[in-house]
């Protein structure tokens, strides 16, 4: 898999080089479909072009190879020679697209006038900006302000300087969702200044207090695929054994639900459940004692934490904590997670990881790593800053502080009170709509740009395209304006980004070795500069035990906490109709916002559900229809962040509310008044029951009985080919078959999200989808056991569902018209144009697959423009369906016939297979059994299965089931 | 049958046979426009909306993933249904020689012509792409690519058209001697178009001769007809293997629906005509009487299919098929097959009482009962199965749009309009063929052998 | 050879017409029957043979047949497009058009050979005929020479025609 992935990353990555130096730096905007007049050698029409750059949807970072036809940006791809991403990329990522092409980009400068904004040249706008730079500049130090969210080195840089032309050093960065409390943590137990690298892959077991580390926290895409090589059963002690996973917090999120159990607190009990695993570790001498750490000290500590007496006050089982405290104890390596802001909680992750030494081996401190960012200190002294008055200018360049600042700060009456703000940006939001200028700036992939997400990678991004829209680089402004501030060339020698992202990597470079303009090409071929870290020397610092804060207690009655929603992150990704339109993996609802309810809270709260709740706390109050489920501790309103804009865009705008309008610390809970309104507003899902009421579309297998050898009771296998009638057909040349480990998928929609991206997918809205008119090719099936079969099964029941391409698809002969039918490499196509539209194969397909299109498909502009050239965009009244991407295919045969060569393994990858960030899919050639994907198949025998088997279909994509750990066993 | 021959009006010569069919066909009055032009309305209507539907696509429609049949195609084998009963009575009941027949065959077999014509629009409606029906008929194109006659909806196609074709010739040729007759006394425009309707016939050896015998053959032509159309249509849903759908049963199940629904709506339009028209000595209680036999026996046949199904689910012990079936009873669709139960089962039990059998208000209710419990049935089969697929995660059930209705009103006016168009302009009832039973009968009573009536 | 002419009579009942054509039969001349009904009395009193139709309806049901089988077999081979892992040709389905061509076709030309064989569509009417044929009588038209005239016409009245009257052929 990872040769061919290699491999065909070469190919791709070939033609980088030369083509990155091709793209024009600044071009009046165009929007023809070849934008270049005279086209240079890099567009060939038809042909993509592949360019290495990075993702700046989250701080993750993650290293991209977008693809390119006729000069636009058509998909983003992982970058396989990118250390984090690793050629995956989550469904965020893919969504970058949107923003690019984003029909409510501002599509030039605006300034506010008397009645609202109105268009200026790029002239007067920036005579506008630099006179007000320039008047407040003369009237003191540190008059102007910049905020912004994470630039990256070279941006930051730049920012900076600019600030110093105008004499001023107030410089933050906003990021809502950084981890602010594991900086102080980390500072408080190591020592240090950066945040560490954590390697799950490497350990045993897993305790993740409150971290989603598979939807927001930290860096999804690395740790999806280091979690799927955590959870792969391994030999231990030579017994067939699987890593065990528990999740501590008040809501069953999406990593949660791939967790081994879920330990059900109310918000802020994580640090005692916490210390309580380690008071059982003290106990039975799991404490390694080579930690060099004080015992005694510690066993002062937790003395307290008694998991009887936790129990007792959390109302979490003292079995539970025992069970984590066993596995984390008497496993050779582990790691435990913090995601809360309680820094008492990250304080006693530390000692958990620090005594049970792994720090070092699952937590890695490495020299090198990124300059901090702001803390949340800095942005309160901005704060009060502009609100006394001592800002006059400030700019903000992104991290929307007005949507998503604490309450507390009264952001709004600050900024209220800077004589001028002006917004830099891509698509305008409720910051912008409080500016008093708008200068439309690059999005990521039109501009030079770096990132460094940690030590030892340097992410280069470079211009992809040439601008949609009449927009600048941010880096080019700032530049621009810090000369027209009179800087001096030596202060500021750039003249744009270009030459400062190249000249930042100048001194790069001559560590590398090498000639510059080597290293050059090589960083632009590989989208950056990777270099192996050293792990730090750390020590846990003893006054920890006694600088140790006592949590603080959760709020008495009901809490609200705000969850991180895994496509819309802190309110991004909520204009970007595919995040609207795919449902979010655990509740599986779309297009609104919600308010998840236990049925007792609920109960007693006199909720139902769809009900609308009134949830008033001490800084707001807002009203969201209700979700009524198990998956939420009693007590807890689990609110997911990002819905709730006001100014960010007609997909955005009114769709649920705004959580952090809750919450007016930096913090996600607060004590919270809840009360139903009476009114009413469905909340809609694409799938129907919950319950697969034990169909086997997604099978499990316990750890026991594949170390046994032996199949669950329940699913006996089907004799293979029971009642053949006809003699099968042959596959001369190929038999394109997938393989899906149920066991590493998590539901995370990186692969629906692709298919829209590269299949031209339209999105139907809401209605459309409670009626069943979602156009989606590729589903997560996600089911929950039912309550009497929760000890033999997983806590969720996740596989992603498309087109079977069965050998005897029962779709082909029902049609009338051989609009449907099998092609000579057994793939089950569909023709649109021979497609009169009598929906048969729909009703006739067991899986449910087929999608027909009940509207003529239409894409706001300039949104077409990403549509994928390869695919044709089909019309109202005919079915499709998904083709196994019949382009990508196609493109690799022609390429391997023009090479005089077969077609290499791994080289056809359909998108939903290479955007999985845990490589939960492979595809393959069933004829080739060294393929991976035959391999695959071939080392799970036991695993292998196919959905509904019994209607003998002959499906070719074989599954592989989830495996889980029989409860109450540790 | 002794009691049923008294009920015979023998006392009709010709000329009174001829006296009152001809009188039905006087040039209408105002009130009779007045309906006309109503049904005409409504069927502007439904094709108003057809046409909005066709421009905009199926959102129009409350289709959607899963349910991506309701209710077109429930209309669709609706009056697919309806048309059975037709040429059952017309060629069936003419090969064995049924007395009773001759005085109802045209009406019925007029009926059958419209309800195939209406059920055939359906399909087309359905179609996402209806501008590209003729994909599903063979015809000559430079790509040489035919349809794919292993699908059901081709075999649909055949079966249909042909069955249109084959009851249309029949009808035909039973109509040229009575059109031959009426010629004779019509005038103006009337009396060219029967002229060349009748294609000149006079009745002569000759014309008898072969007339008769290519009568006969097409009745044994259209006889297995009739059972393989409905058996067709029955095989669109017993060759998916959608639970519910996937049943051998279904070919006769479906024949005797088919009988049941189309019988109950003879009788639903002769009742009224025959009072309005005044043909009650022509079509006597002693008609009514035997087709509400015929509605008795094939509710029974239907009653047993409906046990057979829920049985062999049960059997099966397959839970997929058991809960297929669980919803289809105790679902959120059903009522409507309570309804259906009621409306199948339940109420056509009471015409085991003469009294009721030979009284016309009370039969005429039953026969409503009937069409709308026997379009339920369908529905529930098609939309029902599917909307409880083998996915749980992709359950959903249906709602209907406005769209959806107004075809459906339209398409039953549209059939009503055609009806009674028909009724006024052409010889509703067999002249011929009355006269001819009425002779046979004379001469059967005179050798005393009218038992065999 | 002396001139012909024509004896229309017309009869009330179709007994009796039928006994009077078997005298007819017997005397061996020209003569057509007019009847409002299909009667099998008349038509086995005239012909022995019964009608030709049957053998056009048999050879247009094997046309059909045969048609059906060709199409089907024919197009699936011209593309050969697998479905549903089925046999390119598929005989058991194609049963099913056979089926349908065979009566499709066996009935059209059931029609078109009774019209043709009846000497229809035509607009002249046969000599002799008179409306009421149509409707409530029988008519028998005898052609003779004009010498065998008055026998004929007394075979008629006698047979119980009720009115009788003499044309030139």
């Amino acid at each position: 898999m990872s040769e061919g992935l290699s491999r065909r990353s070469f190919i791709k990555l070939a033609a980088t080089a030369g083509a990155a130096a091709a793209i024009p730096g600044c071009e009046p905007a165009a929007r023809n479909l070849i934008p270049y007049v005279v086209p240079d050698e890099n567009v060939i029409p038809g042909m993509p072009t592949f360019y290495a750059t990075v993702c700046t949807e989250c701080p993750a970072g993650c290293g991209l190879v977008a693809r390119v036809r006729e000069g636009r940006v058509i998909k983003l791809e992982g970058n396989p020679a990118d250390p984090i991403s690793r050629g995956s990329t989550c469904a965020r990522g893919q969504a970058a697209l949107q923003e690019v092409y984003n029909p409510d980009r501002l599509a030039g400068p605006q300034i506010r006038g008397q009645n609202g904004f109105e268009t200026a040249s790029w002239d007067d706008a920036l005579k506008t900006f630099n006179g007000h730079l320039g008047t407040a500049s003369k009237a003191g130090k540190d008059r102007v302000a910049f905020i912004s969210g994470p630039l990256g080195p070279t941006q930051t840089k730049i920012a900076q300087l600019w600030l110093g032309a105008y004499g001023s050093n107030r410089f933050v960065t906003y990021e809502r969702l950084a981890d602010n409390a594991a900086r102080v943590a980390a500072k408080a137990s190591f020592g240090r200044d950066d945040l560490p690298i954590y390697h799950i892959d490497q350990a045993d077991a897993l305790i993740s207090f409150g971290a989603d580390f598979l939807s927001t926290w930290g860096s999804p895409v690395e740790f999806h695929r280091q979690y799927a090589a955590f959870r792969t059963p391994k030999q231990r002690h030579g017994q067939l054994t699987l890593a065990r996973a528990t999740y501590v917090g008040p809501l069953m999120t999406m990593t949660a639900a791939k967790c081994d159990e879920w330990v059900a607190t109310s918000p802020g009990d994580e640090a005692a459940v916490a210390l309580s695993v380690l008071n059982v570790l003290v106990k039975q001498g799991w404490v390694s004692r080579n930690s060099g750490i004080d015992l005694d000290a510690l066993r002062k500590l937790v003395v307290d934490f008694e998991p009887a007496s936790v129990a007792q006050k959390t109302g979490v089982s003292a079995e539970s904590i025992m069970r984590m405290g066993e596995s984390f104890g008497q496993s050779e390596s582990a790691v435990a997670l913090a995601g809360t802001d309680d820094p008492a909680l990250h304080n006693a992750v530390a000692i958990l990881n620090a005594v049970t030494g792994n720090v070092g081996k699952t937590v890695v401190f490495a020299e090198g790593g990124p300059a901090p960012a702001s803390s949340p200190a800095d942005v309160e002294a901005l704060v009060k800053a502009m609100a006394a008055g001592e800002v006059d200018v400030l700019v903000v360049a992104g991290g929307n502080p007005v949507f998503s600042m604490p309450v507390a700060q009264k952001f709004n009456d600050a900024i209220g009170k800077v004589g001028f703000v002006a917004w830099l940006g891509t698509v305008p939001d409720e910051t912008a709509a409080v500016a008093h200028l708008r200068l439309p700036t690059d999005h990521s992939l039109e501009t030079w740009h770096d990132t460094q997400p940690r030590a030892g990678v340097h992410g280069l991004g470079q211009p992809v395209m040439v601008r949609v829209f009449d927009s600048r680089p941010l880096g080019d402004l700032l530049l621009a304006s810090a000369h027209a501030g009179g800087a001096k060339a030596e202060q500021v020698p750039w003249e744009n980004t270009a030459d400062a992202v190249n000249a930042a990597w100048q001194d790069l470079g001559t560590k590398a070795g090498g000639t510059f303009d080597d290293f050059w090409e090589k960083v632009r071929r590989d989208g950056g500069h990777f270099e192996d870290v050293k792990a730090a020397s750390v020590s846990l610092d003893a006054k920890i035990f006694q600088a140790y804060v006592p949590a603080p207690q959760p709020p008495a009655g009901l809490a609200v906490v705000a969850v991180p929603h895994i496509f819309f992150y802190d309110g991004r990704g909520a204009n970007k109709p595919w995040l609207q339109e795919i449902p979010e993996p655990v509740t599986q609802l779309v297009w609104d916002g919600w308010v998840q309810v236990h049925p007792d809270t609920a109960r007693s709260l006199g909720v139902s559900q769809n009900g609308i709740v009134e949830l008033r706390t001490d800084a707001g109050v807002i009203s969201l229809p209700a979700l009524i489920s198990e998956h939420v501790r009693p007590g807890v309103l689990a609110v997911p962040t990002g819905q709730g804009h006001t100014a960010y865009g007609r997909y955005a705008n009114g769709k649920g509310a705004n959580v952090w309008s809750l919450l007016s610390g930096w913090g996600k809970v607060a004590a919270v008044k809840a009360r139903p309104t009476g009114d009413v507003r469905r909340l809609v899902s694409p799938l129907f029951r919950a319950d697969q009421m034990e169909r086997g579309i997604v099978q499990t297998i316990s750890i026991d009985d594949l170390a046994k050898g032996v199949l669950p009771p329940s699913d006996e296998p089907v004799p293979p080919q029971p009642y053949e009638m006809y003699a099968p057909f042959a596959y001369p040349v190929h038999k394109w078959a997938m393989t899906v480990d149920a066991n590493s998928c998590t539901g995370c929609s990186a692969c629906v999200a692709a298919c829209y991206a590269e299949n031209n997918l339209h999105v139907v809205g809401k209605d459309y989808v409670e009626i069943g008119r979602v156009m989606s090719w590729i589903r997560v099936e996600r089911y929950f056991p039912p309550k009497d079969k929760a000890d033999e099964a997983p806590l969720m029941q996740v596989a992603p569902m498309l087109c079977q391409h069965c050998d005897r698809a029962p779709c082909e002969p029902v049609c009338p018209v051989f609009a449907s039918a099998h092609t000579k490499e057994g793939l089950n196509q569909q023709i649109y144009n021979r497609c009169v539209g009598t929906r048969y194969c729909n009703n006739n397909c067991p899986y449910k697959v087929r999608r027909f299109n009940w509207s003529l498909p239409e894409w706001d502009e300039p949104l077409n423009l990403q549509l994928n050239p390869d695919v044709s965009v089909r019309g109202a009244g005919v079915m499709e369906k998904c083709s196994f991407c019949i382009q990508r295919i196609t493109y690799a045969e022609l390429n391997a016939l023009i090479e005089k060569r077969p077609v290499r393994d791994g080289e056809v990858q359909p998108a939903c297979v290479q955007a999985c960030p845990s490589k939960a899919m492979t595809f393959g050639d069933e004829d080739d059994p060294q393929s991976a994907m035959m391999q695959r198949r071939i080392d799970n025998k036991l695993r292998r299965y196919l959905v509904l088997e019994e209607i003998n279909v002959g499906p070719n994509v074989t599954y592989l089931r989830d495996i889980y750990q029989t409860k109450g066993k540790a | 049958m002794a009691a049923a021959v008294k009920d015979i009006n023998l006392d009709p010569t010709f000329a009174d046979i001829d006296r009152s069919v001809r009188a039905i066909m006087e040039p209408p009055g105002l009130r009779y426009w007045l309906w006309i032009g109503f049904l005409l309305a409504l069927t502007l209507t439904g094709g108003a909306l057809w046409t909005n539907q066709i421009y905009n696509g199926l959102q129009v429609t409350g289709l959607g993933d899963p349910v991506m049949w309701a209710v077109y195609i429930t209309n669709f084998v609706f009056w697919v249904g309806i048309a059975h009963s037709g040429t059952l009575i017309s060629a069936i009941l003419y090969l064995f020689r049924t007395r009773w027949r001759t005085a109802v065959y045209r009406a019925a077999e007029t009926m059958t012509i419209f309800a195939v014509a209406t059920a055939g629009l359906f399909p087309v409606i359905h179609l996402g792409r209806p501008w590209f029906f003729y994909w599903l008929a063979p015809y000559p194109n430079q790509r040489f690519l035919q349809p794919d006659f292993r699908s059901p909806l081709t075999w649909d196609f055949f079966a249909i058209s042909t069955y249109l074709t084959i009851s249309s010739l029949f009808w035909f040729t039973g109509l040229i001697p009575d059109v031959a007759n009426v010629r004779e006394i019509a005038t103006g425009w009337r009396k060219k178009f029967y002229t060349i309707v009748a294609l000149g016939w006079q009745g002569s050896d000759r014309q008898w001769r072969h007339f008769s015998m290519a009568y006969l053959l097409l009745a044994g032509l259209a006889t297995p007809l009739v059972l393989s159309v409905h058996s067709v249509v029955s095989w669109d849903f017993a060759m998916g293997q959608l639970p519910g759908w996937h049943s051998t049963i279904f070919a006769p199940y479906f024949v005797a629906g088919a009988i049941f629904s189309g019988v109950a709506m003879v009788l639903t339009l002769l009742i009224p005509m025959r009072w309005v028209m005044g043909l009650e000595d022509l079509i006597t209680p002693w008609h009514l009487d035997n087709l509400a036999k015929v509605i008795l026996l094939t509710s029974l046949v239907v009653s047993y299919s409906y046990i057979v199904e829920s049985f062999m689910a049960w059997y099966s012990q397959d839970p997929i098929e058991l809960m297929t079936f669980h919803m289809r009873y105790f679902g959120p669709w059903g009522w409507m097959f309570w309804v259906m139960v009621a409306c199948n089962c339940v109420i056509p039990l009471l015409l085991f009482s003469p009294r009721i059998r030979t009284s016309t208000v009370p039969l005429f209710i039953i026969t409503i009962f009937v069409n709308i419990g026997m379009w339920f049935e369908r529905f529930v089969i098609i939309a029902g199965s599917l909307a409880t697929n083998f996915e749980p995660s992709q359950w959903r059930f249906w709602h209907p749009s406005i769209t959806e209705m107004g075809i459906t009103v339209g398409a039953f006016a549209w059939f009503l309009m055609l009806f009674s168009l028909f009724a006024r302009f052409m010889p509703i009832i067999s002249m011929t063929e009355l006269k001819e039973g009425i002779t046979w009968l004379k001469q059967a009573l005179r050798q005393g052998y009218a038992k065999a009536a | 050879m002396s001139a012909e002419v024509e004896l229309v009579g017309a009869f009330a009942d179709e007994e009796r017409l039928v006994h009077c054509i078997g005298q007819l039969k017997a005397a061996q001349t020209r003569f057509r029957v007019f009847s409002p009904i299909p009667s099998h009395h008349i038509n086995s009193a005239i012909y022995t043979r019964s009608s030709f139709v049957r053998w056009f309806v048999l050879l247009g049901g094997i046309t059909g047949i045969v048609t059906a089988f060709m199409l089907t077999i024919g197009t699936s081979l011209e593309w050969n497009l697998v479905t549903g892992g089925k046999p390119i040709a598929s005989i058991a389905p194609y049963c099913i058009i056979g089926f349908e061509l065979m009566v499709l076709f066996g009935g059209i030309s059931a029609l078109t050979s009774w019209i043709l064989l009846a000497n229809l569509p035509t607009f002249e009417p046969l000599s002799g005929y008179r409306p009421r044929f149509s409707s409530d009588e029988f008519g028998l038209v005898v052609r003779c020479a004009e010498a065998d005239a008055e026998r004929f016409e007394s075979v008629l009245r006698d047979a119980g025609a009720q009115e009788i009257s003499r044309e030139a052929a």
